[in-house]
């Protein structure tokens, strides 16, 4: 037997090393280039970059699966060429957020914002203007994942862009100060989130909703009445109001102080005065937008005392405004330019809020 | 008669509106009084509580057991409601602990 088998493998040994030489040919004959034709890197940055790009394209265009494929790749090409804690996976990672809610995809969203946040604790260098147009990415995110006709939990995201704000603004206090002008955007919004969330607690069973724990479970014992909830958002957005007028004034008597002359003191007095008017005016507006019709006479009263204030509209149609002004021409044509979006209702489950709040929110 | 708004009161009001401003003024003093007695504590430090603003904030960073809720409650023994404010934490040990009682006396 042995010997048969030796037989056999002598006589296999040059058709072995002719199979061989004729491999070693076809290798030779294809180019180097030939080869690098048929088999591009796959991780060069370039490919990371327009993987990105067509994960854009494709979430513009609506093709959200084919904007998960491209942006889940581009994520993991940043991964491997940049490192764990790169920078450059921020971009495609909140694409891919964006898909995955359009798309109603709950749990990878879930799955996303928890690496999304992991990542952003482990990234240091980051400015002022980078942390902000993440919040604010972010805000527009869950507001448009509340509105979402499949999100089975829609107050949760509504109450994470209220936190996303909160938390904004004492990022701003602990980084710029308690008085900083960079607040009042956000303070602003802050309000403009109120009066969102007072529509969702029109609707019942949801008004206990943000003392929810962070888990399944609903805190027992102390849950707040709908009519405890609307008192609570009613005094919240009038604080807020009263700190947009607190740093406003502060702002405007700095720019006077650093001007120091006679005329920025008449100057600062008449802006002081358009500041109190347009105050009276939003504090009216949000008393309306509460059903307390004589507290918003009263407001608007002491906002008419200045007569520019007297042609800006305040029917309920164009309330809340979307941004805070003081100059009463601006108010006046700015409400104007709302009123061709004032009947477009933003979703079904938020009676009350137009497109152009939502719009104002998402604005950068 | 036309007043002058800087005269004392005395001095514009006839006698009933003297007795009157007399018996606003106590009212007013009694309320001064009670006011002051709910937001000063026997050392004379000022207690006040938080905003519903304030309170939203500081909930939006911290982990939720961590959080305040506020409410308006009426003491046994008063007609008058006050805003109290409790962490979560404590509230959710109130009520396992009246659970567990219950439990306790049902058994």
């Amino acid at each position: 037997m042995q010997t048969s088998r030796r037989r056999q493998s002598e006589l296999s040994a040059p058709h072995r090393h002719r199979a061989t030489c004729w491999l070693l040919l076809a290798c030779s004959a294809l180019s180097p280039a030939a080869l690098l034709a048929e088999a591009p890197n796959q991780f060069n940055e370039a490919r990371a970059q327009a993987l990105l790009l067509a994960g854009q394209a494709a979430l513009e265009d609506g093709d959200l699966s084919l904007a998960q494929t491209n942006l889940d790749q581009a994520i993991q090409l940043f991964k491997i060429n940049e490192g764990l804690y790169s920078t450059e996976q921020l971009a495609p990672i909140e694409q891919l957020m964006w898909a995955q809610m359009r798309a109603g995809l709950w749990p990878q969203l879930d799955t996303s914002l928890g690496y999304y946040y992991w990542l952003l604790e482990r990234i240091e260098s980051t400015t002022l203007d980078a942390q902000l147009a993440i919040a604010k990415n972010m805000r527009s995110l869950y507001l448009e994942a509340a509105a979402h006709p499949n999100n089975p939990m829609p107050p949760r995201h509504l109450s994470a862009a209220l936190r996303t704000n909160w938390q904004t603004l004492s990022y701003i206090e602990a980084t710029l100060g308690p008085q900083h002008p960079a607040l009042l955007p956000w303070l602003y919004d802050g309000l403009l989130l109120q009066f969102i969330e007072s529509r969702l607690n029109e609707r019942q069973g949801l008004t206990n909703y943000q003392y929810k724990t962070d888990g399944s479970e609903f805190i027992s014992g102390w849950s707040l009445s709908r009519r405890e909830a609307k008192a609570m958002s009613h005094s919240i957005g009038l604080s807020l109001l009263d700190r947009i007028e607190t740093i406003s004034r502060a702002s405007i008597q700095a720019e006077r102080v650093q001007a120091d002359d006679q005329d920025s003191t008449a100057e600062e007095d008449q802006r002081q005065q358009q500041l109190k008017a347009a105050l009276a005016l939003y504090r009216g507006d949000w008393e309306r937008l509460t059903d307390n019709e004589n507290g918003a006479k009263a407001n608007y009263s002491e906002a008419d005392r200045l007569a520019a204030f007297h042609k800006v509209p305040r029917g309920p149609e164009f309330l809340p405004r979307a941004s805070f002004e003081t100059d009463p021409e601006i108010l006046a044509s700015e409400t104007k330019s709302g009123e061709t979006s004032v009947s477009q209702q933003w979703a079904a489950r938020f009676p009350g809020v137009t497109q152009r709040i939502i719009d104002a929110l998402m604005s950068y | 008669m036309k007043t002058h708004p800087c005269m004392s009161p005395p001095e514009r009001l006839s006698s009933s509106s003297v007795l009157r401003f007399h018996e606003l003024k106590l009212a007013l003093f009694t309320g001064i009084l009670l006011v002051s007695a709910c937001t000063t504590n026997p050392t004379g430090y000022v207690r006040t509580l938080p905003t519903d603003a304030e309170v939203a904030q500081y909930n939006a960073s911290v982990e939720p057991e961590e959080r305040i809720v506020c409410r308006r409650e009426t003491p046994v023994g008063s007609n008058v409601p006050r805003r109290v404010c409790r962490y979560v934490r404590d509230i959710e040990d109130t009520s396992r602990f009246h659970r567990e009682q219950l439990k306790r006396v049902l058994r």
